[in-house]
């Protein structure tokens, strides 16, 4: 058992870390230590750059594909981080969502990529976008259970080690919470708006007037400070409000 | 404004403690569905609930439990030394000034509205309560799921062990070192700039 030593010393130095870059040198050898190849940590938003955390070292190649065929959108990884509170083997994403055809070629391009098996650990708290930090290595050989328990303690530890830079006076602001929490009738608008719902199609859904509708994503804007419904979905996302899946499956 | 309640003052606080074990039932019992006695199918009780425990409970101007958490002294039985110690691979830390953090409960009432800010206030109140009681050390275990929540505190963490399964749930036991540095932090950190604790509220050690 002497991996707790090693969890240990990685805690220990995971909390002294002053930058992502050096988060990343810390990470990437500990990762390979456990037995697998690949990581990924961050936040689960695509559509905001550069404000939120995402490091890691998939190949590039992989990234390449993903950018280009929009895979981020319907990530099966992505989606089971909704319902699983603790650590998964990608193995096992259909005990936790049911997988569309399209999902399972993401999973098939990814092993074709040289992504094999892996295990994300979901990372939520309260109050924040939902993250999660994966681990994962080349098709091949079987994922190393032995290890499972130790990187269930890495993940959140190095992700709560990007949280902590994240918020650093110094890197960008990050205050994109609302100034106080929208209400139930405001986010069910929001939830609408972010499917591509005009106020009317809302209003109708929701037994409510055009013009209400049109008022409750003004003061939804409002709370947030932005100019337009895109930023405001984004903060909403950002701020948990919304989750991934209310935006992206309709 | 966050109370202590202790063997000596919990004829005062009747209500918000009833507030209490019926909000832990919803969240430990209904919600995370732990297998954990409930009393009258309401109350979440068990047996280190004694005259030795110390709960701080935030509540609403009308005794209405809105969080709580509560402290158990290591030098009396406790959930780590008691029910858990296989998830610790050296010895159980003991000691006057180590005390074990239990049932951290946010009301299923605020959760939605309130939930964020009410876990960093027992967060800040936890430390300010361990700097004011020479308490240097938390054992706690937990469940994997709320790893992440507990580290968003900001504390010196260290694991006492690897996580195990156990009743279906993947839980493990960690130290958090505390110093008055941490009570600044978590001060600045979560924006109070005095005590949270009700003025005049006292824990007298037995």
């Amino acid at each position: 058992m002497g991996r707790l030593r090693d969890v240990q010393s990685f805690v220990r130095h995971v909390g002294a870390v002053e930058s992502l870059e050096a988060l990343h040198e810390l990470l990437e050898p500990t990762v390979w230590d456990f037995g697998f190849q690949y990581y990924a940590l961050g936040h689960h938003v695509n559509v905001v750059h550069g404000d939120l955390i995402q490091i890691g070292n998939y190949p590039e190649s992989w990234m390449a594909t993903v950018h280009k065929r929009s895979y981020i959108s319907d990530d099966p990884i992505l989606l089971a981080c909704q319902t699983s509170a603790v650590g998964f083997r990608w193995s096992d994403v259909s005990r936790h969502i049911e997988l569309s055809t399209r999902q399972k070629q993401i999973l098939a391009d990814a092993w074709r990529a040289g992504m094999g098996e892996g295990f994300t650990v979901p990372v939520n708290v309260p109050g924040e976008c939902a993250g999660s930090c994966s681990f994962a290595h080349r098709p091949g050989k079987p994922l190393n259970e032995s290890a499972l328990p130790s990187i269930q303690y890495i993940g959140c530890f190095a992700f709560e080690a990007a949280r902590r830079l994240a918020h650093k006076p110094g890197m960008r602001n990050r205050m994109l919470a609302a100034e106080e929490s929208l209400t139930p009738r405001q986010l069910d608008c929001l939830v609408l708006v972010a499917r591509g719902k005009t106020d009317w199609e809302a209003a109708q859904l929701l037994g409510l007037s055009q013009d209400t509708v049109h008022q409750h994503v003004e003061s939804a804007k409002r709370k947030y400070g932005v100019a337009t419904r895109t930023q405001l979905v984004i903060r909403a996302l950002f701020d948990n409000q919304l989750g991934f899946q209310d935006v992206i499956h309709g | 404004m966050v109370h202590i309640v202790t063997k000596r003052n919990k004829w005062r606080y009747a209500v918000p403690l009833d507030g209490m074990h019926r909000d832990r039932k919803r969240v430990f019992v209904d919600w995370l569905k732990w297998n954990i006695p409930v009393t009258d199918g309401t109350h979440e009780i068990d047996q280190f609930d004694t005259d030795d425990a110390v709960y701080l409970i935030e509540t609403d101007g009308h005794d209405k439990h809105l969080a709580s958490i509560r402290l158990l002294p290591t030098m009396q039985p406790h959930l780590l030394a008691d029910v858990f110690p296989d998830l610790c691979e050296g010895p159980v830390p003991r000691g006057q000034a180590v005390w074990e953090l239990t049932r951290f409960c946010v009301s299923p009432d605020m959760l939605k509205t309130d939930g964020r800010r009410l876990m960093n206030l027992m967060w800040t109140s936890v430390v300010e309560f361990a700097v004011r009681y020479d308490i240097a050390e938390y054992t706690c275990v937990t469940h994997m799921a709320f790893l992440s929540q507990i580290l968003s505190a900001g504390w010196d963490t260290k694991p006492l062990g690897l996580p195990k399964m156990v009743d279906g749930g993947l839980i493990g036991a960690v130290l958090f070192k505390i110093s008055p540095e941490t009570l600044q932090e978590s001060r600045s950190r979560f924006g109070y700039e005095t005590s949270v604790f009700e003025p005049q509220q006292r824990w007298e050690a037995a």
